[in-house]
């Protein structure tokens, strides 16, 4: 415990430099394809719970560095043979962060772990051992496209190429940053010519406000027409003052002189009855009424009595 | 001193819990529809109808006279005021006056049973008049047109003139200077 907690400062940013190397390695140009299948046994009896576990990783390098100076290749078994010796593993684990499992814990004279290239899986070429290379260090758990694998270019052994029906970089669980397209940007063209910024204006209307919902102003006024459309209205019915002067002269209670030769009778008759007002009105303005109701009836029961 | 105009406020009192109308110092009332008193009326006798007309005229008169006070002193007008009033009231038209010389005429506008029934009406204005003016008069129909029938209150024997008269082919405006000439011969 006291490895993880200790100069954890350091690893972080030794893993942060191994992160930026490999985005670096990955945005570089890719010449050819290779894939291996990466083996890693932990100790056998481990406490982190992957004893006897094999750790199938396929790799597919995509990184070739064309360094005609290098050093010949070696074989990877060698290469592994070196780069995980207990020295390398105790410096490894050293730099472990939290989280991740150490490869050797407490175990250093005990075989660490082997390399091997079994056979890539199908459709994929088989990758020489001599390409493989491990740098110290950077091999862990947890990270798989962190993964530090490295072919070098021999001129002399057959180049691997990629076959169309190889995984991926993305099947593969790698992360690829895709590069901005060189292209011109992409031009939206439109049917319509853009607008003016006056007629733009015309079509924005305001929606009316919650206050107004349901009501209306009075201070609103009138369309244009309503005075036309008033006088037109009055024109198609008769007028008012002309109706009631018809009413009046139809209604009973007038005093009428009837066409008699040498009588004029007195007309008194009851005017309309309304609900709300007494029911019957004798319209008799005629001053000269004379008597009262008996005596007229009394002069007309005289009538031809003798 | 005139009597008080017509009111007719509050003049019936439907009782609907009860199933009652009634009026102001009357007894019940019925609402009946006008073609089931034509058919009654066709029935009866001409004297059953003058009875009947009578006896309505005599509770119309009635009411008229509570209203009219003074009887003996009431205008023309509060007559046909108060008259008219009731008239209408049961439904039985307008009633009008006229007075051609001294002949006083009544008219009724609107009757509810038509030509057919001016010898009820003038029955009920009969007998309506009266009970109000405590005169007996007769009523006789002497003239109608679209929808007026003009009674003529008189006596007896004018009445019996008139009758001749209009059978005679006269007009009611003959009959009616007729009537006046003959009174101012005697």
């Amino acid at each position: 415990m006291s490895v993880y907690s200790t100069g954890s400062t350091q690893r972080v940013a030794r893993l942060e430099q191994l992160l930026e190397r490999v985005r670096h390695n990955a945005a570089l140009p890719r010449a050819r394809a290779a894939s291996a299948v990466v083996e890693l046994r932990s100790v056998p009896g481990s406490e982190y719970g992957i004893d006897e576990d094999l750790v199938d990783v396929e790799v597919e390098v995509v990184e070739i560095d064309v360094d005609e100076s290098a050093p010949p290749p070696v074989p990877a078994f060698h290469a592994v043979q070196s780069a995980r010796g207990p020295d390398d593993f105790s410096d490894l684990n050293s730099e472990l962060p939290d989280g991740v499992m150490p490869l050797n814990d407490g175990a250093e004279h005990l075989p660490v772990g082997r390399v091997e290239s079994s056979s890539p899986p199908r459709g994929m070429p088989s990758v020489p051992a001599g390409e493989l290379e491990i740098e110290p260090g950077g091999m862990m758990f947890g990270e798989e496209a962190a993964i530090p694998l490295q072919t070098k270019r021999d001129s002399q052994r057959p180049t691997m190429e990629s076959e169309p029906t190889a995984p991926t970089m993305e099947q593969m669980g790698a992360t690829i940053g895709l590069e901005a397209g060189s292209g011109p940007g992409p031009e939206l063209e439109l049917d319509m010519p853009p607008l003016a910024a006056d007629e733009a204006s015309d079509l924005e209307l305001s929606l009316p406000s919650r206050g107004f919902a349901g009501a209306y102003t009075d201070d609103l006024a009138p369309p244009p027409s309503a005075q036309e459309d008033l006088a037109s209205f009055d024109q198609g019915r008769p007028n008012f003052a002309n109706e009631l002067t018809a009413d009046q002269s139809a209604q009973p209670g007038h005093v009428e002189h009837s066409a008699g030769t040498s009588l004029s009778p007195l007309v008194v008759e009851r005017s309309a009855l309304s609900p709300t007002v007494p029911v019957a009105e004798i319209i008799d303005n005629r001053p000269r009424e004379a008597g009262s109701f008996v005596s007229l009836l009394d002069s007309s029961l005289s009538l031809s009595k003798s | 001193m005139s009597a008080a105009a017509f009111n007719p406020a509050n003049a019936f009192r439907f009782e609907l819990g009860r199933g009652q109308i009634t009026t102001q110092g009357s007894g019940p009332r019925l609402l009946l529809p006008v073609d089931s008193i034509t058919h009654l009326l066709s029935g009866l006798t001409e004297e059953a109808r003058r009875d009947f007309g009578h006896s309505i005229g005599t509770e119309l008169g009635r009411r008229a006279a509570l209203g009219l006070g003074e009887v003996q002193h009431a205008s023309p007008s509060a007559v046909v005021d108060h008259l008219g009033g009731e008239w209408a009231l049961m439904g039985l038209g307008s009633l009008g006056m006229e007075l051609w010389g001294k002949a006083l005429v009544l008219t009724v506008t609107g009757s509810p049973f038509g030509p057919n029934g001016d010898d009820f009406v003038a029955a009920i204005a009969q007998g309506a008049v009266g009970r109000a003016m405590g005169r007996h008069a007769v009523v006789t129909p002497i003239h109608r047109d679209d929808d007026r029938v003009r009674l003529l209150a008189s006596s007896v024997r004018a009445a019996e003139r008139a009758s001749g008269l209009l059978a005679q082919g006269r007009n009611y405006v003959d009959v009616l200077q007729e009537i006046n000439r003959s009174a101012e011969s005697q």
